[in-house]
């Protein structure tokens, strides 16, 4: 009797453990850090391939505090006469020429309560890669750190930037 | 140097090979290490328990477990002390310049490692010869515990530093960044596996020989029964508490799914042992014995498997190469080595440049196709006509077959004009 | 994130249904891309101004509208504007409220019964069109009736009036001047409030115009004392029958006898005439009309002590560039015109014409009509005469007396189009609605008044489906006629402005938002007789009976209209600190004589009328008067002025009796009186203990490039309250409501305190004095509250848990709880400034001084490697105050305005004796 308890208890732990693993794989899974995106950028071509500069598409990327998506009519600047047969241009000359923006999925974001400002970070001279990793290797961008406060201050007390709360937490 | 430059990234193959290596090694090293660990633990304990309350059985069980974890002195010394630098390289390799953790980082543990396997040979060639130890040596194999547990403890919090690789080049300049709950974690894993796999050995190996020695006897067996089974046991259920906080230590970008298919298989094995060892009554000690042995070993593997996975996964997209950076910087030191002209046209070539730069480059070398023609190809063709160049930029139309229709730049004219020059000057090589 | 996850997760007994309710909102944000690259000079994420102007009362005020993210987050002032010069009132930094109102109207709609049903603009304008014509063939009139219109819009609806066959009448507007305009028709043909020119006196007398909070256009006038005042030999009185927030700050106030400001002004006028006359070759007859008075005589009768009178007479003839201006309760009482005839005498006696008074840069009300307009209106319509009414941006319902029946004589029309904002009173009684956009949504201009121009510009489009007040018209004007002119209300614009301005003046215009014309000089003739004969009628007693009840605007919503702002409820009234809910102010002898306190419910009667509310003890309230704001009374029992034509504000006789009840009102101020802590202090005060070197055992802080500090000057806070709007606006503070301000937990981050002493009143602005040995930062137990490098207290909302130990410790009380987690109703969660996170609830927060605008104004200067210069950038408040006296900046410049300030000798600081060492230096009252 008391080793059907003691049995059951036990068994009930380790069904408990192993829920909580699927409830963290189940948290992690919505968090994805490769998003899907509405038409499949890949940076693999046109950072690496064709070695295009970050900022010759996210142009705010030292001017302003997000980086922002590039508009769509520096892709048709290009796209409107290579590779026209791909899928992936269809779907862009679509949105183009239909008016409608493209809504991409966010793969780096900070919470509302942060102010960071990309300008900053890029005039300071951190690189692009130092954050947002191989960005040039990625067929579909991944979010490669989770931009934990921890991290964000181990860089800025390495590098003398400033340290004080009220210089990201607005 | 710039401390936080991202230095070249290792080719996937050679990659894929450290991690193997890394693997086998770790998994020659650790389950060996950990049987030392929690056999010497048992056994010192269970020796000075024995020697306070003049327990034969205890004396006796100390000395068999020790000598059942350690084999033979060259087996301890061989097995404990040659995987290492293997790890040690394979590391190195991987973290690549990131950390350039100070040969000593590596070397502590090294030494320690060294001095614990010395300490405890000392102790089970003491303790063979008498259980009834004089207090130097037991002291001598509580330091060589004490030295092994630290130079695992250190081990994990180097190999540690693998998962997260963001953080590394911050280790550079302190290496307090180093600590990471993450690698507690881990070792307590380790130690819990290790006790576990101890009480797998000592089920599988202790009590058999009738023959020999004071304490021999059914209720030295029973004795052998319980510290081998309590032991499993205690290892078995701390696994699946300290799994989960193993995923919840874990840093996100390591995870995969495979990680957590892993981690529940560990939860699952250790489920196993337990069954095997609670649930199901009447087995025979040794094939029980056997199996939580096997069993415990799995759970080794998985582990280790599970963490190199949580490794590659966070080493994903991490490291550039030498990337468009590099590569600006080259045009641009070819265009500057050609702007030595005159005065006048200084601003120009400046300014053709920049158009370049930020416009003809995306589908332009100078040596090289990439979506149109490299310029030392076509621009010569033009003989040095600027009007020609520049009616061709303004309404350029297909040539070559080969080539993509080029489209229409949107620049004014006087970038049209500026660059024209700047190309005729630039492929000419200084007119 | 991860491991608060985790733990959540541990509490959790059926994990699976409840896992599935978790996950960041972040993570599956999206962003959009642009379709074509911005224009030059538009970064995303970076605020951008656009000039318009503040519709919110008709002063007119320019204001710059902070656009972030395609719509407006915060209004401020254009400074140089020829209004409101960068300041901005209360009301108009409030009227984001207005704009991303939740209640606005969002469609045309048909009265459907009770109720309404929508209809799209096409079928409201068909029949619009269609009863304009039956009702023509009937043989009813078709009317229009507005509010005050300026600028293009009045003449687009004079043609559309006159192309329909519709007749414009008289503008209607609760405030209309219209005894001042009597007068200044009668004496001088000018039917219409002239311009001031404040600035320019070293002496104004002020009598029952309540300059300060809304008496024509209330910010330029605010502005144009401070600059009097600054310039050093500038004295203010002021006379008034009540207590009002002007009377409180001017230099000297006087309270008169209801009804009796006239003869005080007539004594003065003789005094002018006889002793100054010779100068201006003053019409002998007018003297011969002045009844004969002595300062005993006048003493007696209005109530003022003969030195006192004496006083006032003796000053304004010494001054060189006097300056008289009677308006506001004054004139709104029985032989208001007589009062407002006596000053004008004195002006024109004195010089001030054409000069300080200005005709020709009038301010357009001539326009508006009068109480007796209104009549005829209601009595038309009774009768059966009317067609189509329009009642465009009106609400006569509600602020018209009930005796004129306009709720039932608009039934009576064939159809009533209202033409407004929101659901209000009147509009819910009309047939037709249709909805116009808010300023900020539209294209227009306004003249406040003659020589100035000032845009209206859309910042954002509209949130519904509303049309412009021009576009409105012109959509009339196109289904009614057939033919509308081709393009809209902007093409139209446009072209008016091009006329008028040429084509570079068109884009400065649009640039800056405004235009200003030099207008030449327009002098007066004298009608001497009529000034006599009006002198003369104004004789016979005209008394006002005690106990009497004024109905006065109020800062906070003006004639009412404003009223609809829950800001403006948020924000105490400056001379009693209640926030919501109507009351009725007491003097002190009476609440002694009745046995009144605080919230007891009364019953107010005259005649027919009756109102309940609960009283509100007013220091400075002379006995027997009481005072209650115009909003709290919808059709108010008032009476016509039989020879203006104009409201008679004041209610005779009225009988004040206690019911027993109380009425739950929240009093924010805990006590009028200082308790003789020094918080103002006056004389010099403390001085030996304030020069004394404190001894501490905190470490001194070490400030390396900035250290910022704040500098109050009290001489010129008025207790206006704009700080206080701009505040909540810029920094997205929750407006909580009733419930919480009774149980005293206000939201505000900054406060206006009156203390009244000595029978005078006294405002101390209040917020976080980020003191450098602050109280609260060392009992924090997480550490949310620390002092920075800059010298700022900051909080940071992430780290808070709500211990509340801060605002415990704070000596000055200006911490602020979130109590709720404060919902913003949609659209208005589009007004949150987005560089100002929303507290969740259990977090404390409180004044940061604008530390976004600090961060913004650092990366700026840091763009062009520089630092921070002064005046680049400033708090909210001290960017709103109309008369400057906030002054915000760096104490480490030895050059920069708040050093300066701060080491003047008239500075001290708050609780100075406590060691906490503020940032906020104030200035005691008197000249900077």
């Amino acid at each position: 009797m008391k080793k059907t308890l003691v049995s059951i208890a036990v068994l009930g732990y380790f069904g408990v453990s192993v829920l909580l693993a699927g409830g963290l794989w189940y948290l992690w899974y919505r968090t994805d850090p490769a998003p899907v995106q509405p038409i499949a950028f890949p940076h693999t071509i046109h950072a690496g391939r064709l070695q295009l500069h970050c900022t010759y598409c996210h142009i705010f990327a030292d001017r302003a505090r997000s980086a922002g998506a590039p508009p769509l009519e520096k892709c048709m600047g290009c796209h409107k006469t290579i590779a026209t047969e791909r899928e992936e241009i269809r779907k862009l000359t679509h949105h183009y020429e239909e008016k409608r923006p493209v809504q991409w999925v966010r793969v780096y974001a900070l919470p509302d309560f942060i102010y960071f400002t990309h300008k900053r970070h890029v005039k300071a001279g951190v690189e692009c890669a130092m954050c947002h990793g191989d960005v040039a290797g990625m067929k579909r961008v991944r979010r490669v750190n989770e931009l934990i406060m921890g991290w964000c201050v181990s860089c800025h007390r390495v590098r003398g930037a400033p340290r004080d709360c009220a210089t990201c937490h607005k | 140097m710039n401390p936080l430059a991202i230095p070249p990234a290792l080719p996937p193959d050679t990659f894929l090979l450290l991690r193997y290596l890394l693997i086998a090694a770790l998994l020659l090293f650790l389950p060996f290490l950990g049987i030392v660990i929690a056999g010497s633990a048992a056994s010192l304990v269970l020796n000075f328990l024995g020697r306070e309350n003049r327990d034969d059985r205890s004396l006796r069980l100390s000395r068999e477990w020790i000598e059942a974890a350690t084999v033979n002195r060259w087996v301890l010394l061989l097995l404990g002390l040659l995987p290492y630098p293997a790890i040690a390289y394979a590391c190195e390799r991987i973290l690549g310049g990131r950390t350039s953790l100070p040969a000593i980082a590596w070397l502590v543990p090294y030494g320690a490692l060294l001095a614990g396997c010395l300490l405890l040979s000392l102790y089970r060639s003491a303790i063979r010869r008498t259980t009834e130890l004089v207090p130097a040596l037991f002291g001598a194999g509580t330091v060589g515990l004490l030295a092994m547990l630290s130079a695992a403890f250190l081990s994990f919090l180097l190999v540690g530093t693998l998962v997260d690789p963001a953080k590394l080049p911050l280790v550079r300049s302190n290496l307090v960044f180093i600590l990471s709950w993450h690698s507690l974690v881990e070792f307590l894993l380790f130690l819990a596996m290790s006790f576990g796999l101890a009480g797998g050995i000592a089920l599988r190996f202790l009590g058999r020989s009738k023959a020999g020695g004071a304490g021999g006897g059914p209720d030295y067996e029973a004795r052998v029964l319980t510290a081998g089974t309590s032991f499993a046991m205690a290892g078995a259920l701390a696994v699946p508490a300290l799994v989960v906080l193993y995923l919840v230590s874990l840093p996100v970008t390591g995870l995969s799914t495979e990680v957590f298919a892993m981690a529940a298989t560990v939860m699952i094995l250790a489920l196993a042992v337990f069954s095997l060892l609670y649930v199901l009554p009447g087995m025979k000690e040794n094939r029980q014995g056997d199996r939580v042995t096997a069993l415990f070993v799995l759970m080794f593997l998985t582990v280790i498997l599970c963490s190199q996975t949580a490794v590659a996964n966070a080493f994903q997209g991490l490291s550039a190469p030498p990337g468009p950076v590099a590569a600006v910087e080259s045009v641009s030191k070819e265009g500057k080595s050609a702007l030595k002209p005159a005065a006048g046209d200084a601003a120009a070539l400046e300014k053709g440049k920049k158009v370049y730069d930020t416009v003809c480059s995306i589908c332009h070398r100078f040596d090289v196709k990439i979506v149109g023609p490299a310029y030392n190809d076509v621009v010569p063709k033009y003989k040095g006509n600027v009007e020609k160049l520049k009616a061709f930029i303004r309404n350029p139309v297909k040539v070559n077959p080969s080539f993509p229709a080029m489209p229409k730049p949107a620049i004014k004219e006087d970038e049209i004009d500026a660059v024209a020059r700047y190309l005729l000057f630039t492929v000419k090589g200084g007119k | 994130m991860k491991r608060r996850d985790f733990l959540w997760l541990l509490g959790v007994v059926s994990g699976s249904t409840v896992m599935s309710a978790c996950g960041s909102p972040n993570r599956s944000a999206k962003f959009t891309s642009y379709l074509l690259p911005p224009e030059e000079g538009v970064v995303p994420g970076e605020a951008r101004f656009h000039p318009s102007t503040c519709t919110e009362c008709p002063a007119g005020c320019g204001v710059l509208a902070r656009v972030r993210e395609g719509r407006p987050v915060k209004l401020e002032g254009i400074p140089g504007h020829p209004v409101s010069d960068g300041g901005l009132c209360v009301r108009g930094q409030s009227s984001l409220y207005r704009l991303y109102h939740p209640e606005r109207l969002r469609g045309p709609m048909l009265r459907d019964g009770k109720t309404f049903r929508s209809i799209p603009w096409e079928e409201a304008f068909t029949r619009v069109s269609e009863t304009l014509k039956s009702s023509r063939e009937k043989g009813r009139k078709n009317l229009f009736l507005s509010c005050r219109t300026t600028g293009t819009l009045s003449r687009v609806a004079d043609a559309a009036c006159e192309r329909l066959e519709i007749g414009r009448l008289p503008e209607y507007e609760v405030y209309s001047h219209s005894a001042v305009k009597e007068a200044n028709a009668l004496l001088f043909g000018e039917r219409d409030v002239p311009h001031y020119r404040i600035e320019e006196a070293d002496f104004l007398l002020t009598v029952g115009a309540d300059l300060l909070e809304t008496y024509v256009t209330p910010v330029a006038y605010t502005r144009k004392i401070s600059t009097a005042q600054a310039g050093g030999d500038f004295l203010w009185y002021h006379v008034e029958p009540h207590m009002s927030l002007t009377g409180g700050n001017a230099d000297r106030r006087f309270t008169v006898t209801p009804g009796r400001e006239r003869l005080l002004l007539s004594f003065l006028l003789r005094e002018v005439a006889t002793r100054k006359a010779a100068q201006n070759g003053f019409p002998r007859e007018i003297l011969a009309a002045l009844p004969p008075a002595t300062a005993e005589s006048v003493a007696r009768d209005t109530g003022i002590p003969p030195e006192s009178v004496k006083e006032v007479a003796d000053r304004f003839l010494a001054a060189k560039r006097p300056l008289v201006i009677a308006g506001g309760i004054a004139t709104e009482s029985p032989g208001g015109v007589g009062t407002a005839a006596a000053a004008a005498l004195i002006q024109y006696a004195v010089g001030a014409f054409p000069g300080r008074v200005d005709f020709a840069g009038r301010e357009n009300y001539r326009n508006v009509g009068t109480l007796r307009d209104m009549e005829e209106l209601s009595a038309r319509m009774g009768r059966g005469e009317a067609g189509v009414v329009f009642l465009f941006r009106t609400n006569p319902v509600f602020s018209l007396p009930a005796r004129l029946g306009f709720r039932e004589n608009m039934k009576k029309a064939q159809l009533t189009v209202a033409m407004g904002e929101f659901l209000d009173e009147t509009v819910r009684e009309a047939d037709l609605v249709l909805p116009l956009s808010h300023s900020l949504e539209s294209w227009g201009d306004v003249e406040p008044r003659r020589g100035v121009m000032s845009l209206l510009q859309p910042v954002l489009p509209p949130l519904h489906d509303t049309l412009s007040d021009g576009d409105a018209l012109l959509g009339l004007l196109g289904s009614a006629s057939g033919k509308g002119p081709a393009g809209g209300y902007r093409d139209l614009l446009a072209a008016a402005w091009r006329k008028r301005l040429g084509e570079a003046g068109k884009a400065q215009f649009l640039e800056k938002g405004f235009v200003e014309e030099m207008l030449p000089k327009r002098p007066v003739s004298l009608d001497g007789r009529r000034a006599a004969d009006t002198l003369r009628s104004s004789t016979s007693a005209e008394e006002v009976r005690k106990p009497v009840l004024f109905l006065v605007p109020s800062i906070r919503t003006f004639d009412g209209r404003s009223r609809i702002l829950p800001l403006l409820s948020e924000i105490p009234d400056p001379l009693t600190t209640i926030t919501y809910g109507p009351w009725i102010s007491v003097s002190k002898e009476t609440a002694a004589r009745a046995g009144l306190r605080d919230r007891d419910e009364v019953t107010v009667a005259s005649g027919d009328w009756k109102a309940v509310l609960p009283v509100k003890v007013q220091p400075g309230l002379p006995g027997e008067v009481f005072v209650v704001y115009r909003d709290a009374i919808p059709a108010p029992p008032i009476r016509t002025d039989p020879r203006t034509g104009g409201p008679v504000d004041t209610i005779e006789g009225v009988r004040i009796t206690k019911t027993g009840k109380t009425i739950a009102i929240p009093i924010l101020s805990g006590s009028f009186s200082q308790q003789g802590r020094g918080l103002i202090p006056d004389p010099v005060h403390l001085e030996e203990e304030r020069r004394q070197k404190r001894w501490t055992l905190y470490p001194e802080h070490a400030h390396m490039e900035y250290q910022w500090a704040m500098a109050v000057d009290l001489g010129r806070c008025n207790g206006c309250a704009a700080c206080v709007a701009a505040c909540h606006i810029e920094n997205n503070v929750p407006v909580v409501g009733k419930r919480d301000h009774l149980k005293g937990r206000e939201m505000s981050w900054l406060r206006i305190e009156p203390f009244y002493e000595k029978g005078e009143v006294d405002f101390l602005p209040m917020l976080c004095q980020q003191c450098h040995y602050a109280p609260c930062e060392t009992v924090c137990p997480v550490f949310a509250a620390y002092h920075n490098p800059e010298g700022l207290n900051v909080q940071v909302y992430k780290r808070c848990v709500g211990t509340r130990y801060c605002s415990n410790n704070c000596p000055y009380k200006v911490r602020r709880f979130n109590w709720w987690q404060h919902r913003w109703p949609e659209p208005m969660d589009r007004m949150l400034n987005p560089d100002v996170p929303a507290r969740e609830v259990g977090v404390m927060e409180k004044c940061t001084f604008c530390i976004q605008r600090i961060r913004g104004g650092k990366d700026k200067a840091k763009d062009e490697g520089r630092k921070v210069r002064d005046g680049e950038f400033t708090t909210a408040c001290a960017q709103s105050c109309p008369t400057g006296a906030l002054t915000f900046g760096n104490i480490l410049d030895k050059e920069s305005k708040v050093y300066r300030l701060a080491h003047s000798e008239r500075a001290y600081r708050v609780f100075e004796t406590l060691g906490t060492v503020p940032s906020i230096h104030y200035l005691r009252g008197g000249k900077t």
